[in-house]
């Protein structure tokens, strides 16, 4: 149920993420960070707003008091992600005539003087990400589930707010939205007497007299206040971040397996907190090269927001959401593409000086008693004359023979001694270490298939539809031989057979003659959307089904039964209605 | 095995009795349909469907011209429609003899939004009485207005009347129903109060978490999707499902609950364990039929209401987001909500027989109204 409605909520995300690169292709002026100290201001003070942009795009409205604090605005810190929702909002529903570029440097000028500090960023990165995830909120079970009834909770621990502020949150929500205070939305229900209210009282329990919407701002108040320790020490941290050198790229895409290679980061002069890159990466289990080149800007100082194309042609068709880590030597983030963000790289930045850099191999599992298994190292300033005893891969692990050496890929033969220790294993390599690089195991015990909880939208009729990548892996029981325990080791992805069997939710469940297909290397593709008159009740063809891998782990006896493994995947309706559209509010 | 096989004869012959059938299916030589009534229900976009019960076909539509209906509720005299649309701000009074809009109107103005919860026309088509909330856009800001309970001029299309909360404390969500003479209003929600209509004042109220010292909390329910339907019910009575929960085991049951509207009187019984079933009433008032709904059970239930007690549960192959109909001979249910078809079944064997197929989706309540063999007076109960 949380991830059908996390998908549902990240609707509005792809329109406001699509937009934000846009903001790096135009002139802006600088950023207008927050002055010193003004995060440290009491409770409710409100931080002012110093770029003449803003106010003078804002403040017909939003008019700023002598301490040059406009109503409303400087009362909340969000993400740029939010910022642009904002904007859009007041462009579409208040009439706002502002040009896009003037648009997109209020976003810019807002994100850096009224943004979340890195710390309070972190862990919603996965919403910007756009990361179909099962994510719960262990703040309040409450808050997160009426809010994600409609969008991800993420979009809500993006914002901090004053207590007046949130208030007035949740008054353009009721003013806008028919049925939020119903059924539909859940803020209100009945009135005094109602069942939950007795209940509440008859335990003694005063916070269940509480409508849930009351309830849920009694917790985003003080759960999400404007001032924090984090942002006071940002705001005055903040700086223009010095990215441009080379950079080492490694990164993993489900489905497709490693990725190596190396990107240049280029300031762009006429623009501040703005960049080019230059990239070029290469698939390891296909051998497949991919260059790339993207336009980004910086928000807040530490997230990278970009558009990258592959061909001179293309207008940027994947998106590039990062967070740049405080010592400036590591990026890490999402490149994603696709009709619903459904295609993305993990994608780790890591600067390179003039020496070697080992960022991984392009297989991580090494067998016991197994020689002359081949290992690829990848990385950049490698030694080109590395003799096997440069590399160190641990406990009973050799290099045998480097078969070949380039900067950026040493090919090595390995044996892994029979005793070898089983275990994750580091890779040395000319002072440079790759931790947990890779692991050594004995035997395969099971398979895991990835993502445990896919989700797919039919789709291709007149709605695009949403495919789902699957992976299976291998799992070894780790040396306590128990699996399921801290210790197990994963041994990366394998090659599985695919099928499709009904999850029975329901008796005569039939789900699965209906939902679509997968197809040998795990993607799914669902069927069209829309009523199908072949169907029982002319229903869509949603529905809930079974992923199963299963695979005969190598070596094994022929007659020996392969391993199996499952996932649950909801084939669900396309999003119809975009539920951030200015239209809905109209 | 024996005590099971009389058992199961038992309850077969149970189900003939009440149904006025045999399970051999005496019935079964002539063609089984819901009756010669007219069924209505509203849909995308801007209509709503007239389907003739006995055809089982669409055989009209009222055009709404306000909007996607949304809650529609049937006056007393079956004559109007008086529906609230999507976006709960248009009212849209339609006579379904001419298939025409009487009148229309809304609430809001300018900056001034007024949503409409829910409305109740007075038996004589005078006034409504709703129950509405303003939200004011002001320059930088929004501001929610409280709930309020008003009556509403139809004939010069004012609020005559804004009627104060009982303590002061506002209710969000209630059906309203007036009592066959309109001289009460009822408000239904989590407690029952009762206004009387000339000055509304409020004259009753029935705490629901204390109808009988040692009960415990009573849940009573009111329509669900489709709202208030008393169509079947006896002039003057709304029988409806409740649940109670006992205060020293903690257990729900359910039951059913009728309510005397001019006597001011709530009678109840428990008949067994909670299960989260929707009540509806049969036509001969001597049934009712339940629909229980979670994914994965699907059942029918059938209710004696004289004898107080379960005649028989039965799984069926349902589907996600159901709501219940009897039609308006009893022998059919019907299922309907969520899509574009409603699908019949035999009310005695609960066998799924056919479908009827809309041209759009459905997004109101569902209407059964029996052929009328005499005018309905305005001051008849439903």
């Amino acid at each position: 149920m949380r991830l059908r409605t996390l998908g549902r909520g990240l609707v509005g995300i792809a329109l406001l993420i699509g937009a934000l690169p846009l903001v790096a292709a135009q002139s802006q002026t600088p950023a207008a960070p927050a002055p010193p100290g003004t995060a440290t201001a009491a409770v409710d003070e409100g931080i002012p707003v110093t770029d003449p942009d803003v106010v003078k795009a804002c403040g017909g409205c939003h008019v700023p008091d002598d301490k040059r604090r406009m109503t409303r605005i400087s009362y909340r810190r969000a993400t740029p992600e939010n910022w642009e929702l904002t904007v859009r909002r007041m462009m579409s529903l208040n009439n706002v005539q502002i040009s896009p570029e003037v648009a997109r440097r209020v976003i810019k000028s807002l994100s850096d003087s009224h943004g979340l500090a890195p710390e309070e960023a972190r862990p919603i990165m996965f919403d910007a990400e756009r990361r179909l995830i099962d994510f719960t909120y262990s703040g309040d079970k409450e808050t997160h589930e009426l809010c994600s009834r409609c969008h991800s909770i993420g979009r809500v621990l993006s914002e901090r707010r004053t207590k007046d502020e949130w208030n007035g949150l949740i008054a353009m929500h009721r003013y806008y939205y028919p049925g939020i205070d119903g059924a539909s939305g859940g803020f209100r229900r009945g009135g005094p007497g109602s069942q939950a209210n007795a209940a509440g009282r008859g335990r003694g329990d005063s916070t269940d007299n509480q409508q849930p919407i009351d309830k849920a701002l009694t917790h985003l108040i003080g759960a999400l206040p404007l001032p924090s320790s984090e942002w006071t020490s940002w705001s005055a941290a903040m700086r223009t971040p010095r990215l441009a050198g080379r950079w080492a790229l490694s990164g993993y895409q489900i489905g497709k397996g490693p990725v190596y290679g190396t990107v240049t980061i280029a300031d762009r002069p006429d623009l501040p907190d703005s960049f080019t890159t230059d990239g070029r990466f290469t698939y390891t289990k296909t051998g497949q090269t991919v260059t790339r080149r993207s336009r980004a800007i910086v928000y807040t100082g530490f997230q990278w927001r970009g558009r990258s194309a592959d061909a001179p042609d293309d207008p940027g068709t994947w998106r590039e959401v990062a967070f740049i880590e405080r010592n400036l030597q590591e990026i890490k983030g999402r490149w994603f593409t696709g009709p619903h963000d459904e295609t993305g790289i993990d994608v780790t930045l890591r600067r390179v000086s003039n020496d070697p850099l080992v960022t991984g191999t392009d297989v991580i599992a090494l067998r016991t008693s197994a020689p002359a298994q081949r290992l690829r190292i990848y990385g950049v300033n490698l030694p080109e004359r590395a003799a096997p005893t440069d590399i160190d891969l641990g406990q009973g692990v050799k290099v045998s023979r480097v078969v070949s050496a380039a900067p950026e890929m040493l090919t090595v033969e390995v044996d892994v001694a029979a005793d070898a220790r089983v275990g994750v294993r580091d890779i040395s390599l000319g002072g440079s270490t790759r931790p947990a690089a890779l692991v050594v195991y004995s035997t395969m015990d099971g398979i895991k298939v990835v993502p445990q909880a896919g989700m797919a939208r039919l789709g291709g009729v007149t709605m695009p539809a949403r495919t789902e990548q699957f992976e299976a892996r291998g799992f070894s029981s780790g040396p306590d031989g128990k699996p399921g325990t801290p210790d197990d080791l994963d041994l990366g992805p394998v090659d599985a057979q695919w099928s499709l069997e009904e999850y029975t939710a329901t008796f005569k469940d039939d789900d699965v003659k209906y939902v679509g297909e997968l197809g040998p290397g795990g993607l799914f593709t669902p069927n069209v959307e829309g009523p199908n008159p072949n169907r029982p009740g002319n229903r869509n063809n949603v529905g809930d089904v079974w992923v199963v891998a299963s695979y005969p782990p190598a070596g094994a006896n022929v007659a020996a039964k392969p391993l199996r493994a499952r996932a649950h995947l909801l084939v669900t309706v396309p999003i119809y209605l975009d539920w951030n559209s200015r239209e809905v509010g109209r | 095995m024996t005590r099971r096989i009389v058992g199961t004869l038992f309850m077969l012959m149970a189900v003939a009795v009440v149904t006025g059938t045999t399970a051999l299916g005496q019935r079964s030589a002539t063609p089984l349909n819901g009756g010669n009534g007219t069924l209505y229900i509203g849909g995308y976009p801007n209509l709503i469907w007239i389907i003739d019960e006995a055809t089982e076909k669409v055989v009209g539509t009222l055009q709404t011209t306000s909007g996607i209906p949304r809650r529609l509720t049937l006056s007393r005299d079956l004559k109007r429609f008086y529906n609230i649309d999507a976006t709960n701000e248009f009212v849209e009074i339609l006579d379904i003899a001419s298939k025409k809009t009487l009148d229309s109107f809304k609430l809001t103005e300018g900056n001034r939004r007024v949503r409409i919860a829910t409305l109740e026309p007075d038996p004589e088509h005078r006034y409504l009485m709703m129950i509405t909330r303003v939200s004011t856009k002001l320059r930088d800001r929004v501001e929610i207005g409280p709930s309020e309970l008003q009556q509403y001029d139809l004939a010069t299309h004012r609020i005559t009347r804004t009627v104060p909360w009982p303590d002061g404390e506002e209710r969000d969500q209630a059906n309203l129903l007036f009592s066959p003479d309109g001289k009460l209003l009822y408000v239904l929600g989590d407690e029952i109060v009762i206004f009387e209509t000339q000055g509304f004042t409020q004259v009753d109220k029935w705490n629901l978490s204390n109808v009988e010292e040692g009960l415990g909390q009573v849940s009573v329910s009111f329509g669900g999707f489709g709202g208030l339907d008393t169509v079947n019910d006896e002039p003057g009575f709304l029988t409806t499902a409740m649940t109670v929960e006992d205060p020293v085991q903690h257990r729900r049951m359910m039951g059913v609950a009728r309510i005397n509207l001019v006597k001011k009187e709530f009678d109840f019984y428990t008949i067994g364990p909670a299960g989260g079933v929707n009540f509806v009433l049969a036509p001969d008032r001597k049934r009712g039929y339940g629909l229980e709904s979670a994914i994965g059970r699907y059942q029918f239930w059938t209710f004696d209401l004289e004898q107080r007690r379960i005649v028989s549960r039965a799984e069926f192959e349902g589907r996600p987001r159901m709501s219940l109909k009897t039609s308006s001979n009893g022998r059919l249910l019907y299922i309907y909500n969520a899509g574009n078809t409603i699908d019949l079944y035999d009310a005695a064997t609960y066998k799924y027989l056919r479908t009827i197929t809309l041209d759009g989706d459905v997004t109101t309540g569902f209407y059964v109204v029996p052929r009328q063999t005499a005018p309905v007076k305005a001051t008849a109960g439903r």
